[in-house]
């Protein structure tokens, strides 16, 4: 039996950063097309999926957003695990929140999948009369920690879905390179194609007759991370 | 997972009401709280509590919302995260009236809070599939004396 799905690949990506430099927003503004003044700081995490087409794979994206309180730190650790796509937000208004950056980023290297793709959004770049942080700092950072850099608006929806795509179409790239498996457990990426999932049912047989095929890479890694399966 | 669209659609927001730790990771969360024991922090018990609601054991799931209904006395200032995973934790264990009360207190703070909102959706459908399933299960018993009431009936004619 193969499930039909009306996309070829599930993306895992995770949103982390600051609170209050708009996270969720900018999640929201993707799924939703919608933005709201009035919002509450997310409690624990939060769940938004979207199918996108990007060079011709339709890839449904399944972004967790975190809570950016510091009270949630080890709750939200536990949902990197096998992330493709790691979304590092800070606010260009707020100085503290690019500061924070370092810290985001040793727990992004520790927990998320090896070939994981960091981003980083300087977000609210429609309030220019407030900025605190400038495009070279936010470009500088990015550079040096091998990241793709976009300045956003949640609010005006200004380089939010292009920055979605953009991160998609890498993920595509790396499955298509090779370097990331998407029938390895944890990998961040999952094949719904059902030529995928009947190659994988036949390998699962190979192994049954041959108990020595199936060694390799039963688990993608044993470092310690804290935290939970994909999901749908 | 469950992959039901009815389900997916809440998925955004109740995300903690699906999904748990392994028991690995749960007892790392054990093992602090009960090296901090009886003086623990209360991020430590937070954590703890968390990870025993997200739990899929009854017994560890009424352990989380002790816990959790501890720190919502004791922590003014944690109330409104105490008040979603206690909502959370109650309507895991079926205590439908209890999640209520708690959602509906977190959204007279946070009117427009998308997450309580989520969970209320969630509790209230599942609120009124039991009563629907209750139903069933209610006409089904009366359709059986029904048949037990015909069949006695024509034996004894």
């Amino acid at each position: 039996m193969v499930a039909v799905y009306n996309y070829g690949y599930v993306a895992k990506l995770i949103i982390i950063g600051d609170m209050g430099c708009g996270k969720s927003s900018l999640l929201r503004q993707f799924t939703e097309d919608t933005f709201s003044e009035k919002t509450n700081h997310t409690i624990g995490v939060e769940f938004g999926t979207k199918i996108v087409d990007v060079d011709g794979e339709r890839v449904k994206i399944q972004a967790w957003d975190t809570a950016g309180q510091e009270r949630f730190r080890s709750v939200t650790r536990s949902y990197y695990r096998g992330s493709i796509g790691t979304i590092f937000v800070y606010d260009i208004t707020n100085r503290e929140s690019f500061e924070s950056l370092d810290k985001w980023m040793v727990d992004a290297r520790q927990l998320t999948a090896p070939h994981s793709i960091f981003v980083l959004v300087g977000n609210k770049a429609d309030q220019e009369s407030r900025r605190v942080v400038s495009v070279a700092e936010g470009e500088k950072y990015a550079r040096q920690n091998d990241m793709l850099f976009v300045e956003a608006s949640a609010k005006t929806g200004e380089k939010v879905d292009s920055t979605f795509l953009t991160l998609a179409s890498r993920i595509v790239q790396l499955v298509k390179d090779g370097i990331v498996d998407p029938m390895a457990p944890d990998s961040g990426v999952q094949s719904k194609k059902p030529q995928d999932a009947l190659a994988a049912a036949s390998a699962v047989a190979v192994a049954k007759n041959n108990p020595r095929a199936v060694q390799v890479n039963s688990e993608a890694s044993s470092r310690f991370s804290f935290g939970m399966g994909g999901c749908c | 997972m469950s992959s039901n669209s009815s389900n997916e659609k809440y998925l955004p927001y109740a995300a903690d009401a699906e999904v748990s730790l392994t028991a690995e990771e749960l007892l790392v969360l054990q093992r602090q709280y009960e090296r901090e024991f009886p003086r623990v922090r209360i991020q430590t018990k937070f954590n703890y509590a968390w990870g025993l609601i997200k739990s899929s054991t009854k017994r560890e799931q009424q352990l989380g919302v002790r816990l959790m209904q501890e720190i919502y006395q004791e922590h003014a200032e944690r109330q409104r995260e105490c008040m979603y995973y206690l909502a959370i934790g109650h309507y895991k264990l079926g205590e439908y009236a209890s999640a209520r009360v708690f959602v509906e207190q977190l959204l007279a703070l946070e009117p427009e809070n998308a997450q309580a909102k989520c969970l209320r959706k969630l509790i209230d459908d599942r609120v009124s599939h039991e009563g629907l399933i209750g139903l069933a299960l209610s006409g089904g018993a009366l359709a059986l004396v029904g048949i037990a009431a015909a069949a006695f009936f024509r034996r004894s004619k």
